[in-house]
């Protein structure tokens, strides 16, 4: 009998459709494999990268170039553990004053593009409207700033991203996903628009041309001199990427989404 | 959320006391203090983070609340998190 075509390449084995989109067996890809295009990955599942005391954490280096957001204050330190995200690793903020902080910005600023990824739970219940930060960097204020948080509107918790243009802050409200427990956050930012989704599902786009300033990039904090706005839960990964190809986004958003135990 | 401790306003050198006391207990010796000498709530209030169950988790447990600081609180005020300035624009 003789194969062709689709029937051939089930035969011996050949990687799916998706596999071939991008570099690497699907087995084996890893964010690594998004080459020049990933800027930054903080990744908990690298025990290496932390600086601990005791289980709390003091910095967080990028396994990529090596950033190394830091928190000095024993008070505002989060902690990790190697169980607290869908039984994998995770820094769990405490959503009171936990923090950290790089005093400096190695991503696109201005109006040039990036995408903004966060694997992270939120447990904050609906009750508390106190707005809460995953990642954000930027300026000091929110019109010089670009910011992934959770906020409650009518009583449910939303992905929030705000990217500001200099005078003021577009604000985009994902309304399509409740924001409690694991969720991928998922902030895209062009030279005259921004993008939000959560888990891959509909993108909600806005325009604006941005305008971020330079002053510093936080996680679980907003840029604020003072900081505010704190996390509450156990991230996982924060990825700052160049704009992604649709292949190379799928590829990132189903290893993302395998972490989190996301359908 | 974490546990804090909230000192009125007026009741800054015992919200001093309460911070020294911390940093003198503090298990994380590498750090800079336990909390800043000058954190305020919303309402122009002290808070410093309580050093104890609830507020510190060190090496994946509950931190004990080391012999004296229930007096070393002395009027502060135990809660649960607290209101954050608004942030300046």
């Amino acid at each position: 009998m003789r194969l062709g075509g689709a029937q051939l390449h089930q035969a011996i084995g050949q990687p799916t459709a998706l596999a071939r989109l991008g570099s690497g067996s699907r087995a084996s890809w890893t964010p690594n494999n998004l080459g020049t295009d990933l800027l930054a990955f903080w990744d908990a599942e690298r025990a290496a990268t932390f600086t601990l005391a005791g289980s709390l954490v003091t910095t967080w280096a990028d396994a990529k170039n090596g950033y190394a957001p830091t928190q000095a204050i024993s008070g505002f330190k989060p902690a990790y553990s190697a169980t607290t995200f869908n039984g994998r690793p995770g820094v769990t903020f405490d959503g009171t004053d936990d923090y950290l902080s790089l005093e400096s910005i190695p991503f696109p600023v201005g109006a040039n593009a990036c995408e903004m990824w966060v694997l992270a739970g939120q447990s904050a219940l609906p009750a508390d409207a106190t707005t809460r930060t995953s990642f954000a960097y930027g300026g000091t204020v929110a019109s010089t700033r670009r910011v992934l948080y959770r906020a409650v509107t009518s009583g449910v918790n939303r992905l929030r991203f705000d990217v500001g243009d200099g005078s003021s802050a577009v604000s985009l409200n994902l309304l399509t996903t409740d924001l409690s427990g694991n969720h991928l956050q998922r902030g895209v930012v062009s030279s005259a628009q921004i993008a939000v989704s959560a888990d891959g599902g509909t993108e909600l786009t806005g325009a604006v041309v941005p305008a971020t300033g330079s002053t510093r990039t936080r996680i679980g904090g907003n840029t604020a001199n003072t900081a505010a706005a704190f996390w509450q839960g156990p991230i996982n990964a924060i990825l700052v990427t160049n704009p992604l190809s649709a292949p190379n986004a799928a590829l990132l958003l189903a290893y993302l989404k395998t972490r989190g135990g996301i359908a | 959320m974490s546990l804090v401790v909230i000192f009125a306003v007026g009741q800054e050198a015992a919200a001093d006391t309460y911070l020294a006391w911390c940093n003198a207990h503090n298990p994380d010796t590498e750090a800079e203090q336990w909390y800043p000498d000058n954190w305020l709530d919303a309402h122009g209030q002290r808070v410093v983070g309580y050093l104890g169950p609830g507020g510190l988790i060190w090496n994946g447990m509950p931190f004990p609340e080391p012999e004296g600081g229930e007096a070393a609180r002395g009027v502060g005020v135990l809660q649960e998190g607290f209101d954050h300035p608004e942030e300046d624009e």
